[in-house]
């Protein structure tokens, strides 16, 4: 894992976090000075995380890590002539990035909560919208932790499909990534089309919510998520397995 | 190896009913002029490459099918990649773990280190074309292999080196092991070949 965070892939995506945590202090600042309600660094985050899923698309661009970089590099090649079995050489590698992505996800939240707070002054929980009194602390946190779980299977789950693109553009740096994101974007789109010509189908909309990972509260959601990251997963592998070895010659 | 066809997909066949057999402790120089398919036949013999039909084995396995068996053997071929930001000791000894290696490995990276006299703590992507052809001849070597097999190790050493890599092999061969080496100077590696099979351009 600490090869992972000396790739220069890593290094620009914590410049991206510093920027974003810029952007989203600086909307709090500019809350606290139109409507005098300040905002801490920490709710900033938790609404961008919990909010539209933006955050989880940015770490797509690392998908090349797992297998690309690899692949060109040729420490692939070397790693199947010390005896691993391809299959088995990719479920290590998803794994090893997989846990890199959840510690990244952690890192980004603590970047971008310190560099918001760092603008608005405050570090904490300020700002989050107040609920009726009887909802207790408790309640709040599980709302919360469900919410950041379902943040991070979000993550898992695009990442998991930016590795599978990554694996079928073998030696292709940089396009897997693009693709895959496109792609989300793209399907993003065919969603709202798809729905507007049905006529705002309720079925299809509660198909898409699941397939989007958007209500925390259904298992479907849930389901859907894990189903989907452990078949991406199992794909990756097996493109690997049948990848070809190019031959260039001394 | 035995009858291996291979083409890279619908191409051109670029082996064709080859076959190659080595006995134990037996030198063998595979000797052919540039784009033959001296590289292919010898990652096809490592089973990273598969042939399209024939028989390949090595330590009598199927090395596709039980890559395992790598781990006996010994091999350096082009396409070969160590990671750029870990220093030579690093990859090599991260690399050995893949292999299986755990106790005494430092040691004995430690004995090629001496006999080389490079510097190890020199990161991968700073390292010159021949450090880096020597990590991966010390990765190959630590296990103790069976079988080497090299496609040709001399290129990009100098004569110092040269000279180690040739008191390598013979002690490699002293001890009645396997060796393979590709290339195009069999003169070179001397008396140490026991034989030169000639891979031709499939026409």
């Amino acid at each position: 894992m600490k090869i992972l965070f000396k790739q220069k892939q890593w290094i620009v995506m914590q410049v991206i976090f510093v920027i974003l945590g810029i952007m989203i202090g600086i909307m709090g600042f500019l809350n606290e000075r139109d409507f005098k309600t300040s905002t801490g660094g920490l709710a900033s985050s938790i609404q961008m995380v919990a909010g539209n899923g933006s955050i989880s698309v940015f770490f797509m661009l690392l998908s090349d890590l797992v297998f690309n970089v690899e692949y060109v590099q040729g420490t692939f090649l070397t790693s199947l002539l010390c005896g691993q079995s391809r299959r088995s050489w990719m479920f290590r590698k998803s794994v090893t990035f997989y846990l890199f992505v959840l510690l990244q996800y952690v890192i980004a939240f603590a970047v971008m909560s310190f560099t918001a707070g760092m603008i608005t002054g405050h570090f904490g929980l300020e700002g989050i919208p107040q609920l009726s009194p009887d909802v207790t602390k408790i309640q709040i946190l599980r709302e919360l932790l469900v919410t950041l779980s379902l943040s991070i299977l979000k993550t898992l789950l695009l990442v998991s499909f930016g590795v599978m693109v990554t694996t079928m553009l073998s030696g292709k740096l940089v396009v897997g990534s693009v693709a895959s994101i496109g792609i989300v974007f793209l399907a993003a789109k065919f969603e709202v089309v798809l729905l507007h010509a049905l006529g705002d189908n309720a079925s299809m909309a509660r198909l898409f919510e699941a397939i989007w990972l958007q209500d925390p509260n259904r298992a479907l959601t849930w389901i859907c998520g894990i189903a989907a990251f452990a078949l991406f997963t199992w794909f990756s592998a097996e493109r690997v397995r049948r990848t070809e070895i190019p031959n260039l010659g001394t | 190896m035995q009858d291996v066809t291979f083409s890279f997909g619908q191409g051109s066949k670029i082996l064709n009913d080859f076959s190659l057999e080595a006995e134990k402790g037996e030198f063998i120089y595979l000797f052919g002029e540039n784009g033959s398919g001296k590289s292919t036949v010898l990652k096809i013999l490592c089973g990273v490459m598969e042939a399209r039909s024939g028989n390949v084995t090595i330590l009598g396995k199927d090395p596709y099918c039980n890559p395992e068996i790598l781990q006996r053997v010994g091999v350096v071929v082009d396409g070969m990649g160590f990671y750029g930001e870990c220093s030579l000791r690093e990859n090599v000894l991260l690399f050995a773990r893949e292999k299986g290696l755990r106790d005494g490995v430092e040691r004995a990276l430690d004995r090629y280190i001496q006999l080389w006299d490079i510097d190890f703590n020199t990161k991968y992507k700073r390292g010159s074309h021949g450090m880096r052809k020597i990590a991966q001849l010390t990765l190959s070597l630590l296990n103790n292999p069976d079988i080497l097999i090299w496609d040709e190790p001399e290129l990009a050493l100098d004569e110092k080196r040269q000279e180690v890599l040739l008191m390598l092999l013979q002690e490699h061969k002293s001890k009645g092991k396997t060796v393979i080496v590709a290339g195009t100077k069999p003169s070179f590696y001397g008396s140490l070949v026991d034989r030169t099979v000639e891979k031709e351009v499939v026409l």
